[in-house]
């Protein structure tokens, strides 16, 4: 009981600083609050995850219950998979807040009154999702962490494109929801309790019973949740959404948010539905929609010149890559399990990852805003000069995200090609489906070259090149915006060495969540210091291996070797201008701005179809959906037009000739008088009944 | 696998990819002469212009730190490379250090270390060039992955040596002779020379991605592409044609450099008669044989 303790603080901590950010009007003050409130929060929830994680348990909690109204209880429980999620939150909400702190000085007309509360809430819904386990009060967290999102994302109230951005979100979001709320009302009619292991037992009932049923609670669960997390098609909102609020506020939403529908995937197929052949059409439709985001998104962000849209693609494409990783390892985990844990672990490793570098570089993103004021890849240029830890950390995040050795990406990358390219030996499964699969391992490998190229765009145009005299005067760059790139900087490069950090917790994670037996992990990895070794089945040797340090230790002796040939050619040093070809020229002439970049290929995935212009394989704006229906249904669904304001109109035109009546005998009061008088002298005398 | 083999083993590849490749490039610009009627440099004569370039004066045009770091990084990745190809046995050196993803990803290092060279240079050709050479990369990337992938798929692991082993004792199929042909195709644009030298082209871009480097950095972008070149043609020679291979360790490192002499030759014979391609045209042919290739990883998987 004694580890809830932590929780608990973390919780109180959290509700004290939604508390006072929301009263005091001090933005900076207030700033100072919500780091004070969120690194007692992050702390707390450190230590308690980093517990679960290495001692392997899980806790369960029971609040309180709604007994007598509805079967749900507030139940908590906390397993290595909600463990690791905690972790991700707890790091990326503290760099989150810390950074927050002075960015929100290039909000002067807006109040933090507007943003703290509603981040710190999102943190505490965040929290409240991965832990809970009963449905109900899942869908609860959710909306709640749905709402709280959605005021961040109109922070800017006045920005039009914040308002559409905030309305579409709005929409795409409650519909999901909307599914959620669906199944899990026809589910509660089965199980008349919503929580899951109640849920469980109905879901293995339906499964074997009521096919149409099963397939149709999977569809909502799914949309809700792939929805969610952005894959196409049903993530079209995301480009127009994640860019709108605050970078911070951006850097948690690509970060953490988005991958919490990861988690309630991970969570359904492990833990709430049983392994099935629907498990199976389920996992290739899921590896198939992975693959479909990271092509068409990927491709779609090397088209992109504004920074942050370009990183909310890829938040798309990066998804697309654990889909992949989760669909195959669905699919394949029943009969080959060696190589569906080894699939799972690579989707998992990849929420991880991908969490830590995407906020990082939505950090990077909101530097350059808060010095330049803009982060068109076109208007900034030459900024390693007066940022270079910013750059740094830019250069460590753009080279995870492409899955360089030997950052962070490369690992759960290596993961998810080398489990979707090994169904070459699953000798159970069918011919075109393990073709399906080595396909789609080869698009996401050569995707990974395509994301590279567009995040050497970033980093190439907004920090390398001719830095333009305007900017040089801008505000300077506070420790506490650099402090937590370099953390997470820090973070991608240490878990890129060595693997073995968070290897062993994301493989427990998945297979404490679900009651399948599992093989061992010593079995499926071999694991050292230096790095580790996969297996695709039961004492086989290694087919594929990644140790990192090795490379560390190369790369020094290499260099070590050419640096000392350079001392001992000893070649004099010169400072010149660049050279032009001969002529001069300034600064801002010669920028090679982000929109050159990859222009021929870029040409290559244009087109046009129906009016609608396609940039990399993306409509450059959605088609706005037009109806138009017969006049005889517009008639009758428009009552007011044929009857309520024809009728309106003769009244009025009765009271208008009333009324010039009455115009033209005003000025005969004494008439008025008079007949006036006699009318009521009539209406007595006949009511009186000629008595008088 | 003993740690004298390791040592002896690495030292060969280094010594074959780095230290021979000066040696390969005076070769080629002997050869060139020779087709276009000239007398043509002394075949050492790029170990004179190395040597000769490390002591010339370090220009520089910015303050960037990444200029001053990635031209070695160029070089040393190139190194790292090599070491994950066979040369005196079935096994590379470091064949339990990393597997055929590892290989791609370190030669987009090398790639990326010449990026960013360039793009610090602040030079606005550099940037052409930088531009195009990333368009290269990942157009001709996914040819030499998917070949790799083809001999995965019929050795049943990732691992380049089990690889060489499975093609060696089973010899070639069908599946493994197409990936081999789309290789072929490809070296050209994964070496970089005519006709896919666009990034470098020197009377359109002045040597693009070149342009800003002098001294101690030119050469080692230098060696670096002189390296590159040797590389790329013991990854065919060593990789998708691996016979004849012998228990002896120095009859294999003479038959490789035999071998690669003579890829290199071809090479060079390309190379001299060939016009420079357009960058749209380079992609178009290198994204077409791509995809082309896929049909290599359909047959490896029906098992022919």
């Amino acid at each position: 009981m004694e580890l809830w303790f932590y929780l608990k603080v973390a919780t109180v901590a959290i509700l004290l600083g939604i508390f006072f950010t929301a009263i005091i009007k001090n933005k900076s003050f207030s700033g100072i609050l919500a780091i004070i409130s969120t690194s007692l929060f992050a702390l707390s929830l450190f230590y308690f995850s980093v517990n679960i994680l290495l001692d392997k348990t899980s806790i369960e909690w029971k609040i309180f219950s709604l007994a007598p109204l509805i079967n749900s209880t507030l139940l908590l429980y906390v397993d290595s998979l909600s463990a690791l999620f905690l972790l991700i939150i707890a790091i990326v909400s503290f760099c989150v807040v810390l950074f927050s702190w002075r960015y929100l000085e290039v909000y002067p007309k807006h109040s933090s009154r507007r943003f703290y509360p509603f981040l710190l809430s999102l943190f505490l819904s965040s929290v409240g999702l991965v832990i809970v386990k009963d449905l109900l009060f899942f869908i609860v967290f959710w909306e709640a962490m749905t709402l709280t999102s959605w005021v961040l994302v109109i922070f800017e109230n006045q920005k039009k494109e914040a308002l559409k951005g905030g309305i579409q979100y709005f929409i795409a979001t409650h519909v999901a929801t909307s599914f959620l709320i669906l199944a899990a009302v026809i589910i509660y009619s089965y199980s008349e309790d919503f929580n899951f292991v109640e849920i469980k037992k109905s879901f293995t009932n339906i499964f074997e019973n009521n096919s149409m049923l099963a397939h149709f609670l999977i569809f909502s669960i799914v949309i809700a949740f792939i929805t969610k997390a952005g894959i196409l098609p049903f993530g079209f909102w995301l480009p127009n959404v994640y860019p709108q609020p605050p970078s911070s506020a951006s850097s948690f939403f690509g970060g953490v948010m988005s991958k919490l529908a990861i988690y309630g995937l991970l969570r359904f197929f492990l833990s709430i539905t049983p392994f099935s052949s629907y498990s199976e059409i389920w996992g290739f439709t899921l590896a198939l929609l992975g693959v479909v985001s990271i092509f068409v998104g990927t491709i779609a962000a090397l088209t992109q010149d504004e920074a942050k849209r370009l990183m909310s693609f890829h938040a798309i494409g990066q998804v697309g890559y654990m889909l992949l990783g989760i669909g195959t390892g669905i699919y394949f985990v029943t009969f080959s399990p060696f190589l569906g844990m080894i699939a799972l672990t690579g989707g998992l490793l990849h929420v991880f990852n991908n969490s830590i570098y995407k906020s990082l570089l939505f950090l990077n993103a909101g530097v350059i805003f808060y010095k330049t004021g803009t982060t068109d890849l076109n208007k900034v240029s030459g900024l390693i000069r007066i940022m270079p830890f910013t750059a740094i950390a830019a250069i460590v995040g753009s080279l995870s995200i492409a899955g360089v050795p030997p950052f962070n990406g490369f690992i759960s990358k290596l993961l998810i090609f080398e489990s979707s390219i090994g169904v070459m030996k699953v000798t159970e499964s069918f011919f075109l489906v393990k073709f399906a699969f080595i396909i789609f391992g080869i698009i996401s490998v050569f995707i990974s070259a395509i994301t590279l190229a567009s995040f050497l765009k970033f980093v190439n145009s907004a920090f390398m090149g001719k830095l333009k005299e305007s900017i040089k005067e801008r505000r300077a760059i506070p420790w506490s915006m650099t402090v937590p790139q370099i953390i997470l900087a820090g973070i991608c490069l240490l878990t890129g060495l060595f693997p073995f950090i968070v290897l062993e917790s994301t493989y427990y994670a998945i297979s404490s969540a679900t009651e399948f037996a599992m093989p061992a992990f010593s079995s499926v990895f071999y694991v050292s210091i230096a790095g580790f070794g996969v297996n695709f089945c039961q004492n086989c040797t290694e087919t594929g291996v990644w140790f990192p340090l090795l490379v560390i230790l190369s790369v020094l002796i290499l260099s070590l070797l050419i640096f000392s040939f350079e001392k001992y050619a000893n070649a004099p040093k010169r400072e010149v201008e660049t050279w032009y070809g001969g002529k001069e020229h300034s600064p801002e002439e010669v920028i090679y701005t982000g929109h050159s970049f990859y222009q021929p290929f870029k040409e290559m995935v244009s087109f046009k179809i129906f009016n609608i212009q396609f940039r990399g394989l993306y409509p450059v704006e959605l088609p706005s959906i037009k109806f138009s229906f017969p006049t005889i249904i517009k008639k009758i669904i428009q009552p007011d037009e044929w009857f309520y304001y024809p009728l309106i109109k003769k009244i009025m035109k009765f009271f208008d000739l009333v009324d010039t009546y009455y115009e033209k005998l005003k000025e005969k009061y004494m008439a008025w008088l008079v007949i006036g008088g006699i009318l009521v002298f009539f209406i007595v005398f006949y009511l009186a009944g000629g008595i008088i | 696998m003993s740690l004298g083999w390791l040592i002896s083993s690495t030292v060969v590849n280094i010594f074959v990819v780095l230290f021979l490749s000066p040696f390969f490039d005076g070769f080629t610009r002997k050869i060139r002469a020779l087709i276009q009627s000239r007398v043509g440099p002394p075949p050492l004569q790029s170990y004179y212009d190395i040597l000769k370039l490390m002591g010339k004066e370090d220009l520089k045009s910015t303050i960037n730190p990444l200029f001053r770091i990635s031209p070695y990084l160029s070089i040393i990745s190139i190194g790292i490379a090599s070491l994950l190809i066979p040369i005196v046995d079935f096994n590379p050196p470091f064949n339990f250090w990393g597997d055929i993803f590892l290989f791609i990803y370190i030669i987009t290092v090398v790639g990326i270390a010449i990026i960013i060279t360039a793009s610090a240079s602040e030079n606005p050709f550099a940037y052409v060039g930088a531009s195009r050479k990333m368009m290269l990369h990942l157009s001709v990337e996914p040819i030499l992955a998917i070949a790799l992938i083809t001999g995965a798929i019929n050795a049943g692991s990732f691992k380049i040596g089990d690889i060489v082993s499975w093609y060696y004792s089973h010899g070639p199929n069908v599946s493994m002779l197409l990936a081999t042909v789309c290789v072929f195709l490809s070296l050209q644009a994964l070496i970089g020379k005519i006709p896919f030298d666009i990034s470098e082209a020197e009377q359109e871009i002045a040597e693009g991605v070149l342009i800003e480097l002098s001294g101690p950095k030119y050469a080692c972008v230098k060696w670096a592409n002189m390296s590159r070149q040797v590389l790329f043609c013991l990854v065919f020679s060593q990789i998708f044609i691996p016979w004849p291979m012998t228990d002896n360790f120095l009859l294999n490192i003479i038959i490789c450099l035999i071998k690669v002499t003579i890829i290199i030759f071809i090479s060079t014979l390309i190379e001299a008669l060939n016009p420079r391609l357009r960058i749209d045209q380079a992609l178009k042919y290198n994204l077409t044989l791509a995809g082309f290739s896929i049909t290599a990883i359909f047959l490896a998987l029906l098992g022919v």
